[in-house]
């Protein structure tokens, strides 16, 4: 087991960056996504124990496959939390305060990544993790499967809805 | 124009995420070259890929933040004492991490199972009301009248720090004197104490900077706030707002 802990330790480096990028198309801002991942990397430590580390033979790039496949879970799990607690602190604190505002979309190079960034926002959670994990983290929908916890089906019909929504809302620009 | 197949969007999304097999995938492209709006459709659903490539890409070429880095080396899971209201049980050794490993799973299930074994804490602070443990003398005083940050020596406790749990209940992280720190949650009868960890035996010899680290959170509170669905920390101002209304966080509109 100790070694297991070990392992994962060292592969855990290697897989921050990826983990970044998938916090950046959870979170609505750059910091919160930082906070995200670093309460990610935190909950993972101290769940150490928790990882099943593969077979011994595997190479390093299963290894790898598995540190970060267990971190986008954990993400997604600390991303879900994160999310009802702050529905759940704005109905009490402050209802009208901080109301979410969506950057506003624009045709163009840098406004169409900024809009598609918004557009992210917008979708329902699970769609938002379906996208995330296939279209931007390039997981197979079994391994997206497996770290929502669903069967592929439902991945593959989230991932339809998200597609749909976000070309809908990048080829109609809210007008504001 | 004519396509020899009608290509559904499951299967054309399937080609565009390297899902298809690769017959049916050779069979799709060869049907993009003789039907334009079949090919269209195809690069479409590129577009999108590729748009957020563009967008979220350049993360990885960041460099990594320093505090993401130091959280790298931060420690694996510690020994914690539970409180639960599973019955008296004998007081068992120290927690192996495997035995705590279990506990942190059985936590997030919301199952509270444990033992009291509280050494290093004055036990006239916790009292068993037969709906779990609920704190006591200065440690209730404390929960209830200070707030977090705040120095009152004279308490032997300081509040760390206060959050909103899964169910809309008042939680506060405290630490004391001891070198105990401990969460406990606001409910109808008082605080009542979710989890508690004792740095007491951690300040011998091979760590003499744990002492410090005690006003810190220790994994195993982390743990168990990660447990109860712990919200992000709430303000000074937000704190007396709820020191006001008795700490009633629970009366939320659904």
């Amino acid at each position: 087991m100790t070694d297991s802990i070990a392992l994962l330790r060292a592969t855990l480096p290697a897989v921050l960056p990826r983990l970044r990028r998938f916090a950046r198309t959870l979170a609505r801002s750059p910091a919160d996504a930082d906070d995200l991942a670093q309460g990610a990397v935190e909950r993972a430590l101290t769940h150490a124990a928790q990882w099943r580390a593969p077979p011994v033979g595997a190479t390093p790039e299963q290894v790898e496959t598995s540190v970060r496949c267990w971190m986008f879970g954990i993400t997604k799990n600390a991303w879900i939390d994160n999310r009802r607690a702050w529905q759940r602190q704005r109905a009490v604190f402050a209802p009208d305060t901080g109301a979410e505002h969506v950057a506003d979309v624009r045709a163009g190079g840098l406004q169409d990544q900024l809009s598609i960034m918004a557009a992210m926002q917008q979708l329902p959670e699970e769609q938002q993790l379906a996208v995330s994990l296939v279209l931007v983290e390039g997981l197979s929908y079994q391994e997206a499967a497996d770290v929502l916890e669903v069967p592929v089906g439902t991945v593959t019909s989230r991932l339809s809805r998200g597609r749909e929504a976000l070309a809908r809302m990048l080829s109609e620009p809210e007008k504001s | 124009m004519n396509s020899t197949r009608n290509w559904d969007e499951a299967q054309i999304h399937a080609h565009v995420d390297g899902e298809l097999d690769t017959e049916l995938a050779a069979q799709l492209e060869a049907d993009c070259r003789i039907d334009a709006a079949l090919a269209d459709r195809v690069a479409g659903q590129r577009r999108l890929r590729s748009l957020l490539a563009r967008s979220f890409d350049p993360v990885l070429q960041e460099p990594v933040p320093e505090r993401l880095q130091a959280a790298l080396r931060g420690p694996t899971g510690a020994a914690a004492v539970p409180i639960g209201t599973a019955g008296s049980r004998p007081s068992r050794p120290a927690w192996t991490l495997r035995e705590w490993s279990a506990l942190a799973a059985s936590l997030v299930l919301g199952v509270l199972v444990g033992v009291i074994a509280l050494r290093p804490m004055d036990t006239s602070q916790l009292h068993d009301s037969g709906q779990g443990i609920f704190a006591g003398g200065r440690l209730d005083a404390a929960l209830t009248r200070q707030i977090a940050g705040e120095s009152r020596p004279e308490s032997g406790t300081a509040i760390i720090a206060s959050f909103l749990d899964g169910k809309g209940r008042v939680c506060r992280t405290f630490s004391q004197d001891s070198g105990t720190t401990g969460l406990a949650c606001r409910q109808a009868g008082g605080w009542r104490v979710e989890a508690l960890s004792s740095m007491a035996s951690a300040t011998s010899t091979d760590q003499p900077d744990y002492r410090q680290a005690a006003s810190t959170l220790s994994p195993a509170i982390i743990v168990a706030m990660d447990g109860l669905g712990a919200g992000d920390a709430l303000t000074p101002e937000q704190e007396r707002q709820l020191r006001d209304r008795r700490w009633q966080g629970a009366v939320i509109t659904p």
